[in-house]
């Protein structure tokens, strides 16, 4: 159902209002089956980010709300080196702050998960055995991202590092190093990993897509003489471009929620001296470690809901 | 046969069907003299039934991409089985490979939290809170795919906005309150909070696969004088039971999976769940490669073998979850 037709739902929902009065039966049976599930919801979810657009207004006392500051915490928090670092920006060192970190991961990692995915699920469509290989391609979404960050810095080990092996084979042994914890590269190593786990998930939807494809139209195209390439562009590719849009926006999701596989690689300073710590792990670090700054985390924690709730209010709508 | 005309009505729309039994069959005079040539030649043909070695070439690559995909999670297999010399050395070295399972015995007896206590500790987290929502999830679905109610937009906007917050959004509210009810570094605390955080994408889910499901069948056992709870427990429960396996499968493997709230709400080492033990194994000089190996797969074991077990209803709940 689209957005459109919940706000049309809107109107309906007031005339009904008025005959719901007096349908008591109807109301105990919504009582019944709303309110155990929606309190939970409530107590859980919404009061807790509400409590957050309240308290990012406020000074506290570590866990203790004080009085109003209006716009201090936004100010103090959007203005911090660990966030948005200006100075090592404009010479592209690290650490470029947190939001940086996290456009970083979107710009580089959402296009070569998304086409890698496509890519797989083109790769694997008319295969025999193709469950077993999208298993085995998609079991990385399925492991815990801890671990994931543990294979990770398993994989960039100097000495136990099938990576560093791999430059050592192809003879580039002045490469070779603790890749997650050199604080120029290390957020390139850590999202070639993102990339890893995440493409299976991308190859998923592109695949079910795939799947929805009248067969007989690529066959159609075949016999009117279609190369491989005309075919995707003109069978294949009109037909997949819808779930395009929802595997690029669920990949901006995942990637502004990033937290396990950077806190396994760099604990909760992201890296050394936060060389490629994300929005999540700052979140974290201001209100858990000390000295903790309840204020400036919630400010960061509702950055990234403002960067992501546009894109999930657009998967909603296009249904 | 005329060329297809699409304005003309055809199947269905066509009417009533108004050939007769002469049209369906060739008449004599129709029939052709000689038999319709072939037309593919017998070279196409056998082209067309052998795999062709451009065909042979993509299994290659697809086999190939597949097992490359695989092979961290090869090496940390194979870590988990040899000891901390040999892994150093690198664990695709395959001669003089010896086979241990002190790592797994040190990782279940880890001194700071056993993972056996740890692998527990998340089971006793893991299952309860899958059940209540799949129960709760369910029940609030309902109402959302079948009746009208004052609010029903609100929510069902406010559901939408918890499913894009960042769980770090919830933490420091929830941190709050669950100090306050001392429910802070308890099963029950960490439970309640994966209940509430999950019932929102949950309700979505199932909401859209009951809208799927005819409402003719509960008219009728409206008709029969079925109260709402019983067409829910006798109609709506049975034939949402794929729908509620999907929902276990993947609720299951996130709340699994999850490290963020762990590490917030427990924080007493005999409370820590498996994820939450892993990053804690790295020593300080030396990395614990084969004890974090061995502790990764027992973590990742439950979760993985799941998907492998139920991985159509994985599958196709995920893909439903974001793409309908």
């Amino acid at each position: 159902m689209s957005l459109q037709d919940r706000i049309d739902a809107l109107d309906t929902d007031r005339d009904l209002s008025v005959d719901f009065d007096f349908d008591r039966e109807k109301a105990v049976a919504l009582a019944v089956f709303l309110i155990p599930g929606l309190t939970l919801f409530g107590i859980f979810s919404v009061g807790p980010i509400v409590y957050s657009a309240i308290g990012s207004f406020f000074a506290w006392d570590t866990f203790t709300m004080e009085h109003f500051v209006g716009l201090d915490n936004w100010i103090r928090s959007l203005t911090d080196p660990l966030i948005v670092h200006w100075s090592n920006m404009q010479e592209f060192r690290y650490p470029m702050g947190a939001l940086t970190h996290n456009l970083l991961w979107v710009v580089v990692h959402v296009p070569a998960s998304t086409f890698l995915g496509l890519g797989l699920a083109l790769l694997f469509a008319d295969l025999k055995g193709r469950r077993i290989l999208r298993s085995m391609v998609f079991a990385g979404f399925t492991v815990p991202p801890i671990v994931i960050g543990l294979v990770l810095m398993f994989i960039y080990d100097p000495q136990a590092g099938v990576f560093n092996e791999l430059l050592r084979v192809l003879g580039q042994d002045h490469l070779v190093r603790n890749w997650t914890q050199s604080p120029q590269v290390a957020i390139y190593a850590l999202i070639a990993g993102g990339i890893w786990v995440h493409t299976g998930f991308s190859m998923l939807l592109y695949s079910s897509a795939l799947s929805a494809i009248d067969p007989s139209l690529i066959e159609s195209a075949k016999v009117d003489g279609a190369g491989p390439w005309r075919r995707f562009w003109d069978v294949i590719w009109p037909l997949v471009k819808p779930v395009t849009a929802v595997v690029v926006i669920m990949g901006i999701i995942w990637v502004m929620r990033m937290f396990d596989i950077v806190y396994a690689a760099g604990g909760a300073a992201g890296g050394p001296n936060h060389a490629y710590s994300v929005l999540g792990i700052e979140v974290y670090r201001a209100a858990f470690r000390p000295e903790i700054d309840y204020g400036m985390a919630m400010v960061v924690a509702l950055i990234q809901l403002f960067i992501v709730a546009p894109l999930a209010l657009y998967i909603a709508r296009m249904r | 046969m005329t060329e297809d005309d699409p304005l003309e009505p055809t199947g269905v729309d066509a009417g009533p069907d108004e050939t007769t039994e002469a049209d369906r069959y060739l008449q004599v005079e129709e029939v052709p003299e000689t038999a319709p040539t072939d037309d593919r030649t017998w070279r196409t043909r056998l082209a067309e039934s052998v795999p062709s070695s451009r065909r042979t070439l993509k299994y290659a690559v697809a086999i190939t991409v597949a097992v490359l995909w695989i092979v961290p999670f090869i090496g940390l297999f194979m870590a988990s089985f040899r000891p901390l010399s040999e892994i150093i050395g690198g664990w695709w070295h395959l001669e003089g490979m010896s086979i241990t399972f002190e790592n797994y015995y040190q990782a279940w007896n880890y001194s700071t939290a056993p993972l056996s206590r740890a692998l527990l500790n998340t089971f006793i987290v893991t299952i309860p809170a899958v059940l209540v929502v799949m129960l709760l999830g369910v029940m609030a679905a309902y109402p959302f795919a079948r009746f009208e109610f004052p609010l029903k937009t609100t929510l069902f906007f406010l559901i939408l906005l918890v499913m894009a917050a960042p769980p770090e959004l919830v933490a420091m509210g929830n941190y709050n309150s669950l100090q306050r009810i001392g429910l802070f570094d308890t099963y029950m605390g960490l439970i309640l909070i994966h209940i509430g955080w999950g019932l929102g994408w949950v309700v979505l889910f199932l909401r859209n696969y009951l809208l799927g499901i005819p409402e003719e069948l509960e008219e009728a056992a409206r008709i029969d004088g079925a109260s709402r709870y019983q067409i829910f427990r006798t109609i709506i429960l049975p034939l949402s039971t794929p729908a509620l396996v999907s929902v276990a499968v993947i609720q299951f493997t996130w709340v699994w999976n999850a490290f963020f709230f762990p590490l917030v709400f427990m924080r007493s080492p005999e409370l820590y769940l498996a994820p939450q033990v892993l990053p804690l194994m790295r020593g300080r000089v030396q990395v614990e490669w084969g004890m974090i190996a061995a502790g990764s797969i027992m973590t990742m074991a439950v979760p993985v073998i799941l998907f492998l077990l139920l991985e159509r209803y994985y599958k196709r709940g995920m893909v439903a979850a974001v793409a309908d």
